[in-house]
Order: C-alpha cells, then sequence, then structure tokens
C-alpha cells in the first residue's frame, strides 16, 4: 500500500515540473528549448543537490533542524566565490569553482565542530552569524564594485535559475547522481547513524570518516549549486522532513527519494514562482524561505513538544 | 585460555577537561562469564565499558579483543563478537522498532526470522512493532535495545546501566535472558547500581574507585573479601537472607 502511495506521489509530481516548463507567455519551441528546459533541468539537479545536503547534514549532526542554508553553508560558498572571482581563480570544471568549494568546506567543517560539543541552539546560532558573515561580504562587494554587477549579487542572496547553462548543470546534474549513488551504496552505515553516535560506532561504522565524506560531498554540491543558482533555502530542511514521514527514515529508500522529490518540487516552485506574478518573477529563494521559515518553527515547535512529553 | 580474553592494557583515558578517568587501567575479562562492575559514581565505570566496546578511544594503552585489536575484526565478526549498550539513547528520526530491531545488522532472512520471534517474544510482547521508537517510554527503549541484542546475538555483550528502567517483569526477563546465554557460553560484562540484580547473576565481580581497579575476583570470594565495606564511603552494606528465596541480599 505504502509503495502504491509513494508511486502515485512520484507521478504526479513527474507530471506537474513537466507542466511547469510551459507556463508562462510566448511557448515557442525556441523559447522552451533555450530558456526553459535548460533552466527546468538546473532546477532539477540544485533541487535534488540541495535536499539530499540536507538530509545528509541532518544525519551526521544528529539533528533534524539542520539545513545548509540555516547552517550558513552557502555564505561560505557564495564568500568563497567572490573571493575566487576577484583573485580571477581559474575553475577546473564548468560549474565547479575551487574557492566556493573551500569556501563551503571550511563552513561546513565550523558547523560540524560546533555540533559535536554544543547543543542545537549553538549550531543554528552558529549558522547565523556564519550568514550574516557571508551576507556582509557580498554588500562589501555589491557596494565596491560597478553597478552592473549588483544584479549578480542580488541572485546570490535570493536564489536565480534563470541564468542557466547546459555545461555548469550537467556538471551538477552528474557530481548529484553520483554522490547519491554512493551513500545510497552506504546506506546500511547511515541507517546505524540514526542510532546516534556511539551505537554506531560500536556497530562498526567508520563514523568519522563518514561524516568526512557527507561535507565533502555536501561542500561540492553545496559550492556548485550556490556558483549556478545562488542561495535556494529551506529545501534541504523541508523534503527530507516530508521524506522520512513517508517512507521511515531508512536509506536505501530515503537518499534515492530525497533527491527525486527536492528535484521535481524545485521545479514546480520555478515555474510557479515565474507565472505566478507575471510578468514579475518571484526569486526562487524568496519563495522557498516563504514557505520554508513557517515550516522550520513549525518543526521545532514540534520537537520541543515531542522533548518534553 | 587467554587467546580468548577480553581485555584492556594499561589503559589510560582522559575526560573533555584532561583529566584522568581511568589510569593505566589492566583487566582481562573471560567472555563466558558474567562480570558486574561495581564502584562508585565517578569511579569510570562507563568510560571503561565504552573503552572496551572500542566506542571510545583511549588516550594510551590497548583494547584488546581475543587477542586481536578491534580495528581488525572484519564489520561482520565485529558484529558476532560485541556488543554495546548504554542506559539511554535519544532517536531524532523517525524509526520504526521492526526497523530499529536490525539497523546496521548484517543478517540473511533466514537468521533473521527465528531471531526477531524470540525478540519479540522475550522483550516487546505487548508493543506494536510499527510504533516509532521516538514515542516509546524510557523503560520501553531498553527493552528495545536489549530486543536489538537479541537479534544481533553477539558473542559477549557490555551493558552500561542498560536495564536501570525496566519493570519488575521485564528484569526478570532481562535476568533470564542473560543466564541463557551464559548457558550457551556468552558471557556479559555489565554495570548497574541495583547491585542485588547485578550480583544475581554475576560470576565475576570488578570494583573500581577513583579510575583505578580495586578488586577482581570471583563473586563469593569478593562477599569475604572485605572489599565492600570500603567502597562506598560513607555507605554501611550488610547481607540479609530473603526469607522467602533463602538468597542473599545487600542492604545499606
Amino acid at each position: 500500500m505504502k509503495s502504491t502511495k509513494l508511486i502515485l506521489i512520484t507521478a504526479l509530481l513527474v507530471a506537474l515540473a513537466l507542466v511547469s516548463p510551459f507556463l508562462g507567455w510566448g511557448n515557442d519551441w525556441s523559447i522552451l528549448a533555450e530558456f526553459r528546459i535548460p533552466r527546468a533541468v538546473l532546477a532539477f539537479a540544485v533541487g535534488g543537490s540541495l535536499a539530499l545536503c540536507g538530509l545528509l547534514l541532518q544525519l551526521i549532526l544528529q539533528n533534524s533542524l539542520c539545513e545548509p542554508y540555516i547552517l550558513g553553508l552557502p555564505a561560505g560558498g557564495t564568500l568563497g566565490y567572490i573571493a575566487g572571482s576577484v583573485l580571477r581563480i581559474p575553475g577546473l570544471i564548468p560549474g565547479f569553482s575551487v574557492s566556493a568549494f573551500l569556501g563551503t568546506l571550511s563552513f561546513g567543517a565550523i558547523i560540524v565542530r560546533v555540533a559535536r560539543r554544543e547543543s542545537t541552539s549553538l549550531i543554528l546560532l552558529t549558522g547565523v552569524m556564519l550568514n550574516f558573515v557571508g551576507s556582509s561580504v557580498v554588500t562589501l562587494w555589491m557596494t565596491l564594485s560597478d553597478p552592473s554587477q549588483s544584479q549578480a549579487a542580488i541572485r546570490w542572496l535570493f536564489g536565480d535559475l534563470s541564468r542557466s547553462e547546459w555545461g555548469p548543470t550537467i556538471t551538477l546534474l552528474f557530481l548529484g547522481l553520483l554522490v547519491l549513488g554512493y551513500f545510497w551504496w552506504r546506506s546500511r552505515d547511515l541507517d546505524a547513524l540514526l542510532l546516534g553516535e556511539s551505537t554506531a560506532r560500536s556497530l562498526g561504522v567508520p563514523v568519522q570518516s563518514l561524516r568526512r565524506e557527507v561535507l565533502f560531498a555536501t561542500a561540492l554540491l553545496l559550492s556548485i549549486s550556490v556558483s549556478l543558482a545562488g542561495t535556494i533555502g529551506f529545501v534541504g530542511l523541508m523534503i527530507p522532513h516530508w521524506v522520512r514521514g513517508m517512507v521511515g527514515s531508512l536509506h536505501r529508500r530515503s537518499v534515492p527519494i530525497t533527491f527525486l522529490w527536492g528535484g521535481l518540487l524545485l521545479v514546480i516552485a520555478d515555474g510557479v514562482s515565474r507565472h505566478l506574478f507575471e510578468p514579475y518573477e518571484i526569486p526562487i529563494g524568496v519563495m522557498t524561505s516563504f514557505i520554508g521559515a513557517p515550516f522550520f518553527i513549525y518543526v521545532l515547535m514540534k520537537r520541543r513538544g515531542g522533548r518534553a512529553a | 585460555m587467554s587467546h580468548s580474553l577480553f581485555e584492556l592494557r594499561e589503559v589510560t583515558s582522559l575526560g573533555d577537561d584532561r583529566r584522568e578517568i581511568l589510569s593505566h587501567f589492566t583487566l582481562a575479562l573471560d567472555p563466558k562469564k558474567i562480570t558486574i562492575l561495581v564502584g562508585p559514581n565517578g569511579a569510570g565505570k562507563s568510560t571503561l565499558t565504552s573503552v572496551l566496546a572500542d566506542v571510545k578511544r583511549p588516550h594510551s594503552g590497548a583494547v584488546v579483543w581475543k587477542s586481536k585489536t578491534p580495528a581488525d575484526f572484519s564489520r561482520e565478526e565485529r558484529l558476532q563478537t560485541l556488543g554495546y549498550l548504554t542506559e539511554s539513547f535519544s532517536i531524532e528520526f523517525p524509526v520504526r522498532i521492526q526497523d530499529f530491531l536490525k539497523l546496521g545488522l548484517i543478517l540473511r532472512d533466514e537468521q533473521a526470522a527465528p531471531r526477531f520471534q524470540e525478540a519479540r517474544a522475550h522483550f516487546l510482547g505487548d508493543l506494536d512493532l510499527e510504533r516509532e521508537v521516538g514515542s516509546l517510554s524510557s523503560g520501553e527503549r531498553q527493552r528495545a535495545n536489549l530486543a536489538r541484542t537479541m537479534v544481533q546475538r553477539p558473542e559477549f555483550l557490555v551493558l552500561d546501566e542498560a536495564v536501570s528502567q525496566l519493570d519488575p517483569h521485564h528484569l526478570a526477563q532481562a535476568r533470564e535472558y542473560l543466564l541463557e546465554r551464559r548457558r550457551q557460553g556468552l558471557g556479559a560484562c555489565l554495570v548497574t547500581h541495583d547491585l542485588n540484580f547485578g550480583l544475581s547473576i554475576a560470576d565475576v565481580v570488578v570494583s573500581l574507585s577513583g579510575g583505578k581497579l580495586r578488586y577482581q575476583g570471583a563473586l563469593q570470594d569478593w562477599k569475604t573479601s572485605g572489599d565492600l565495606d570500603s567502597l562506598y564511603p560513607g555507605a554501611k552494606p550488610h547481607w540479609v537472607q530473603d526469607p522467602m528465596s533463602g538468597n542473599e541480599l545487600l542492604v545499606f
């Protein structure tokens, strides 16, 4: 019965995602081929990556409130990206910026370090502070550079899927699927981590190296997502919650479904954000935060209720 | 004989504040026997069990399982060799009891089914296996955890206050479970402040205080050794005979 439900939801999401590029004015083939379809593929790759990163980060930090955006990881990517373009550090493959990767990785390392000793509230506060660092650097950069660049800055702050190019998009999609495949293969280890760190250790799971692998993989995907589409919040919070609620926490199922649903939902959300106030386009990050922030508060309150009971 | 022991050799373990919790601690446990660890709060009992289970790395010294280091065990061998339970655990994510029982284990279906039956009959009789572990009470969680070791079925169990929240019925079930394991040659090492429970199943007593070994020996020898008289400063332990069962009980 559960599988039927799963297939139905996925089919519905696929149908909506397929309709999404056709939303809006001017549906001739050239617009679709040149703008809408690459944009939808980018939205899928970004959505899937963000959702999967959220799932993995929640697991290694043992905290279901964690999410890349809340933890300030994209801020690290933004910081690195700006540093890279100012210093003209070349990327190795399309869409990949070494400095954005290192920025994300170092912010991630700070969070993991804090999480080892401190409580949820301190982890989240650290994330808030990292976000402050990121946004102040973007603002500084906006102030110092010429006005034509401020559009790009807004894009980082609020997320933007409109500047899609095939090369970087395919890179992200490919790496996203690679990360998915790897952690699907390691799903037994991830499952053991559901029992908490010390029990997982006693079952022989190499917790420390697993944590490093997650950190590395999420930094990779997040840095590319940020370079391509800016900061899109809360996808990594909402999708894993929803998927765990539907299919349970076991990773053989939750890893691929999180990526799939995350991708499809961002394609749909992008269609809606383009179409809702046409001809104006709502930045996708504004849209996801609009839904995601209340959702965060809901999860927070539910969690506290659960703890008290 | 010595090739099958679980050992700590000259282990020193430090707390977060770099204070020595165990200092140059050497201990060898017989895997076919039940050993109870006793000592006052802060003696280092929990640290000892977590180091023994290879969950916490010691600052110096070595942990030896059956004359190998734990790192030399493959995942599957390790699961068959040692199981470790603590007093409580928090579970952040929704996991059903039936999934919880096999998380992280490597089991073939034909192995799993009978073990599941047994675990259910012993500890989970009244629980719906579809329920989420997060919704269980602390005692029910301890039962689910013990049931998980029944599915894992390791040679040696390390239990750190893992039965502290059980009701009398399930405490009796836990006693029966540990004694049945011992009859099959599968031992355990347990930390418990319920000394009458621990002493009713123990073959060997290990006492420690201040991170140092005080006494290790057979239960009967320990009772007459006088170790207990000074183990818990300020407490006045004495033995009384239970008129119903005739067993000796410890009263403070």
